[in-house]
């Protein structure tokens, strides 16, 4: 292990020790640490945007000039001046062109894309659970299918009426009505039981993290 | 209004591409030319986003402002890594091993460190938000899904019980749907918000 | 059409126009002078003075007229002249003009001592000219009269509409006042609770809708109850007043000083001086009071914006009151009495109260009351509780609004740290300790599914694998990363590993060769993808991206599976929406974190996702060496810890709720 190599060892582990100092606080060292997380991970950002990017893709294409290509990467070009000009001036209101283009070309890939991978595909799900194959088995009903659709479809309904009616009654105090009431929280139930295999989906990660750390440390300690 | 200049680039730019989604067949190429404009305009303000973070730290550290030892920080780690990166290229593999082993523990430690906060944080979860159907549930599903990864129980000897657990890990998929649908509708109004206008909408 | 050229001969009663030929003037009946006209004699050589005389005498009846109105009050010698003229022409003699010239003497004289050539006929012809002229002459005064009659009673509506607007029209059948009924047409969906306090008053007749900013506040005045005139009867109250500290007197003595005079409506100068009444009623201004009206609560986020809307803006959005703005729409229209200044003066300061509030989180909360807020202010109630929930949102800035989870106290710190201790001392005690052991855990049916869909790739098939992880989630990921690549690279499947987050560049040689990096680089992330996905090769030449790639830019091309290498259940969600379904025809499936596992399994029920394996705990799905694995009895102790300590929360907020109901037994 050369010098450089072991110096960087050091590096990573005084480092990643600081970040545990959190415990204790929003320290000084617990800075540090997030601050040279940024500040690697913006320069490593800045060097592959420059050179797997930028160079390739805007200016590349100027070479070949007289060719249509090379007219049209003015385009993006010309976009990229204005944004760069809203570092000089933030109030710029020609930097607004770029970021509206953005804005547009995300929200039209947004609006198709949330319709045809998410919106279609789950609410066919909900209906084809329905499907007269599936709720029967060999000519008499399928009582599980039976039931796992009809659950799907309430569960669903419910969850999104939590959200409906949340909303609601923070716009209009004292509103009760024990049957939304009760559909709220049939809603809630299966929100809860989300986020709990979330809660630990995160935990188990974070776990795993931990103990490959802690086993790092031993590793290296063993090193000595 | 102030700015409408952007409202009306972003609704121009947005139905023409939704056109161009919606009749992709013959607009395939033209399409593949504004995403690769949008490419290159995204990439722009992400370097944009970050030379502003830098300067901003740079003038923290020039004005002596509190706090001025994290700018530095940043700024020299931000420096080194460019410089380095420039001058060794970037699929050197020394300077990438460099950067691996500087940031890999750094980022390891971060993820535990969220597994201990969540361990202070499953005390405290019932006394701050008290008994709820959401709390006593979210409760009963996190015990049931620890338990099951506990691994305490040999579920292939106990005949019937693969099945009991399979339709317990299939719970959450109602909830998630739930989820994934309300948030696909919350982002299909705010596309369509950002293409007819959000003044227009909220009208 | 004539060919004659429309000659008109101008009636000196009534400046009428008439037809050359014309002999009486056709409005006022009056004899056309033309017929006294001689030949020879240049009508035009009479003198300028005599020509305004003649202008004037129609006028001096028309001022006659309005002998009452103060506005003729010095025209008496008008009047005189007017009365001496209507004194000739009841008597029946021809009002000559004493300054008649000699030759027109003396044909006056010989026409009355010579016998008339025409006979009787023509005495009886001229005597029925004169009386027609007589009954002309009072048909013209009757006529003026009645114009007179008309301006006056349009004057004395026009008081009456300053005074009595609330008692006539201003109230439709639901017993709404009009100035209700238009601020609910600038916004149908709001005051339907000012709605019910507002009384009737008895519906008159229709009068004009043109409403001006006095007309309104007046109109509102007078709602109120508040006195104006001593005859009005007081309304039933509709808004909140709060009673400025500022004495009336010092009020009044606060004037519009320095208001143009030329500004200031003549009428409404001389209404005696308005009560010190500030209302809220924006003038008609429909943009302002739309977006006055269509303001929700303010956010926290809108605070500044809400702010800065206390002052004037161009752009109609307003804050609470648009005071500055109506000041100066008053000023401009309203009678010197009419005092208002000091009312907006003192809200002025309230206002810069506020923004000094907004500026500086740590002002007190009672400097942000709503009483502090409102003085000198007649509020719609609406109005009044938008701007309370304004001044509350004011109020908590800089405070906690919502429970969180970390508390900063030092008990909190502590407990934190002995439970971060403990896991961390039971995870090294079992490394330290015990073997890594083996973990058998319930196999989730997406895992089996990634397993089988692994299994079925033939070796004809190509791969292209996705990489869009962190270093944080790596240990999570890469055990079966690394396994799905050996059981492909064993099978001989031709893969291709590209990746669009810059961290996976040098994370790469963990799964790949120590040397390694991913094939490609494909620039913007998603919209790379997609644009790889959906978008075509142009007849002009190569796309941008195509520079960016060291291979074939046909990224999809010949491509059957899909594997996404990522930590994101976002990633996989947008992959989903965005690349699938432009290329349906390949499989899609994913290696995950745990964490991701419960959002992705809605997208494995519905079939868009062939399987995915979610953390280590998937590990058997793939027969992932343990070795290759985190520690699992670490792993099992992490678990084991996070589940006491989850019932040790429930069971201290149970014993919490015990003791405190005990405690309310108790008392």
């Amino acid at each position: 292990m050369s010098t450089v190599d072991l110096l960087l060892l050091l590096a990573g582990l005084v480092l990643s020790l600081m970040v545990f100092s959190y415990l204790l606080g929003d320290t000084l060292l617990f800075g540090i640490a997030m601050y040279t997380l940024v500040g690697v991970s913006a320069g490593f950002t800045v060097l592959v945007l420059l050179q797997k990017v930028i160079l390739p893709m805007a200016i590349s294409p100027l070479s070949a000039f007289p060719q249509t290509s090379a007219f049209l990467a003015l385009v993006p070009l010309l976009l990229s001046v204005l944004l760069i000009w809203m570092l000089f001036k933030k109030t710029s209101r020609v930097s607004g062109i770029p970021l509206g283009f953005l804005g547009g070309v995300t929200a039209a890939a947004l609006i198709i894309g949330v319709t045809r991978g998410t919106l279609v595909p789950q609410l066919l799900s909900i209906v084809n659970a329905f499907d007269p194959n599936k709720m029967t088995s060999a000519g008499l009903p399928n009582w599980t299918g039976i039931f796992e659709a009809f659950m799907m479809l309430a569960g669903v309904v419910a969850v999104l009426f939590v959200f409906h009616h949340q909303k609601v009654k923070k716009q209009k105090d004292a509103f009760s009505n024990s049957w939304l009431d009760g559909l709220t929280g049939f809603g809630q139930v299966f929100i809860g039981i989300t986020f709990g295999a979330i809660f630990v989906g995160l935990f188990s990660t974070g776990l795993v993290a931990l103990i490959a750390y802690i086993q790092y440390l031993v590793d290296f300690a063993g090193l000595w | 209004m102030k700015q409408r200049t952007p409202v009306i680039v972003a609704a121009i730019s947005g139905f023409i591409l939704l056109a161009a989604f919606l009749f992709q067949e013959f607009t395939a190429p033209y399409l593949g030319l504004v995403l690769n404009w949008a490419i290159i305009v995204s990439s722009v303000a992400l370097l944009v986003a970050i030379a502003s973070l830098v300067v901003t730290h740079i003038r923290f550290i020039v004005i002596g402002r509190k706090g001025f030892l994290y700018s530095i920080v940043l700024v020299v780690s931000f420096l080194a890594t460019l410089i380095l990166g420039w001058y060794l290229g970037l699929d050197d593999p020394d300077y990438l091993e460099g950067i691996r082993t500087v940031l890999v523990p750094l980022e390891n430690a971060l993820m535990g460190l969220i597994a201990l906060i969540l361990m202070s944080g499953a005390v405290k979860i019932f006394r701050v938000r008290g008994w709820s159907i959401l709390t006593v549930s979210f409760g009963l599903s996190a015990l049931l899904f620890l338990f099951l990864n506990l691994g305490f129980l040999r579920f292939d000897s106990i005949p019937g019980v693969n099945v009991i657990v399979s339709n317990l890990q299939r719970l959450p998929i109602i909830g998630a749907r739930g989820l994934l649908i309300g948030v696909a509708l919350g982002a299909l109004l705010m596309g369509l918000q950002v293409l007819f206008g959000q003044e227009v909408m909220r009208e | 059409m004539s060919d004659q050229p429309d000659e008109l001969r101008i009636c000196p009663h009534c400046g009428q126009e008439n037809s050359v030929y014309t002999l009486r003037c056709i409005r006022c009946g009056q004899e056309l002078e033309a017929l006294f006209e001689l030949e020879g004699f240049d009508h035009s050589t009479l003198s300028a003075e005599d020509k305004s005389e003649e202008d004037l005498a129609p006028m001096a009846e028309i001022l006659a007229s309005l002998d009452q109105s103060p506005l003729l009050a010095d025209s008496n010698q008008v009047e005189e002249d007017h009365q001496e003229e209507a004194a000739e022409t009841v008597s029946g003699e021809p009002s000559f003009d004493k300054d008649a010239p000699d030759w027109l003497e003396r044909i006056r004289q010989r026409a009355k001592e010579e016998e008339d050539a025409a006979g009787e006929l023509a005495k009886g012809g001229i005597a029925m000219d004169d009386r027609r002229s007589q009954e002309g002459h009072k048909q013209v005064d009757e006529a003026f009269d009645e114009i007179m009659r008309r301006i006056r009673e349009q004057n004395e509506r026009e008081k009456a509409r300053h005074t009595r607007r609330v008692e006539s029209d201003l109230v439709d059948e639901n017993g709404d006042p009009e100035w209700l009924r238009r601020i609910r047409e600038l916004h149908p969906n709001r005051e339907d609770d000012s709605q019910a306090i507002v009384t009737g008053s008895p519906k008159k007749d229709g009068l004009d809708d043109d409403w001006t900013e006095e007309e309104l506040q007046e109109l509102l005045r007078r709602e109120m109850g508040l006195p104006e005139t001593p005859d009005e009867e007081t309304e039933e109250e509709i808004t909140t007043e709060v009673s400025t500290p500022v004495p009336v007197e010092t009020e009044s003595e606060l004037t519009l000083a320095g208001q143009p005079a030329e500004d200031l409506d003549s009428e409404a100068a001389q209404i005696e001086p308005e009560p010190q009444i500030f209302h809220n009623i924006p003038e008609d201004d429909v943009d302002s009071l739309s977006s006055e009206l269509e303001g929700d609560i303010p956010s926290e986020g809108e605070l500044k914006q809400d702010d800065a809307g206390l002052e004037p803006k161009d752009d109609g959005e307003l804050g609470i009151v648009p005071l500055e703005e109506e000041t100066e729409a008053d000023a401009a229209g309203k009678a010197p009495g009419a005092v208002e200044n000091e009312p907006t003066t003192a809200l002025e300061e309230e206002e810069e109260k506020l923004e000094e509030l907004c500026e500086s989180e740590t002002v007190p909360e009672a400097a942000v009351s709503t009483e502090e807020v409102l003085p000198d202010l007649l509020l719609l109630r609406n109005q009044r509780e938008r701007a309370k929930v304004f001044t509350d949102i004011i109020g908590q800035e800089g405070r906690r609004t919502i429970a969180v989870l970390h508390e900063t106290s030092k008990q909190s710190k502590i407990g934190r740290l002995v439970l971060a201790l403990l896991l961390i001392l039971g995870v090294l005690l079992v490394i330290l300790v015990g073997p890594p052991g083996a973990v058998d855990l319930p196999l989730p049916a997406p895992a089996v599914a990634f397993a089988e869909n692994l299994e079925s790739i033939d070796t004809s098939d190509a791969v292209l694998i996705i990489m869009d992880y962190q270093a944080a989630t790596r240990n999570d990921i890469e055990p079966m990363a690394a396994r799905t690549l050996e059981i492909l690279e064993e099978k001989g499947v031709d893969v291709r590993t590209v990746t669009s987050n810059p961290e996976n560049i040098w994370l790469a040689s963990n799964l790949l060769d120590p040397d390694h990096v991913p094939d490609e680089f494909i620039p913007g992330g998603m919209l790379g993808y997609l644009a790889l996905a959906a978008g075509g090769t142009p007849s002009w030449g190569k796309l941008p991206i195509d520079q960016a790639f060291n291979g074939d830019p046909d990224l999809f091309g010949g491509v059957d599976q899909v594997i996404l290498v990522s930590d994101s259940a976002e990633f996989v969600r947008m992959w989903l929406e965005q690349i699938t379904p432009w290329q349906p025809e390949i499989k899609t499936s994913a290696i995950t974190t745990a964490v991701s596992s419960a959002i992705l399994l809605p997208y494995h029920d519905s079939g868009q996702l062939q399987g995915f394996v979610a953390g280590v705990a998937d590990a058997k799905a793939l027969d992932v060496e343990p070795q290759n694995l985190v520690n699992q009895r670490a792993y099992q102790v992490g678990m084991l810890l996070m589940i006491v300590v989850l019932l040790l929360g429930m069971i201290m907020k149970a014993d919490e709720d015990s003791q405190r109901r005990a405690e309310e037994r108790k008392q």
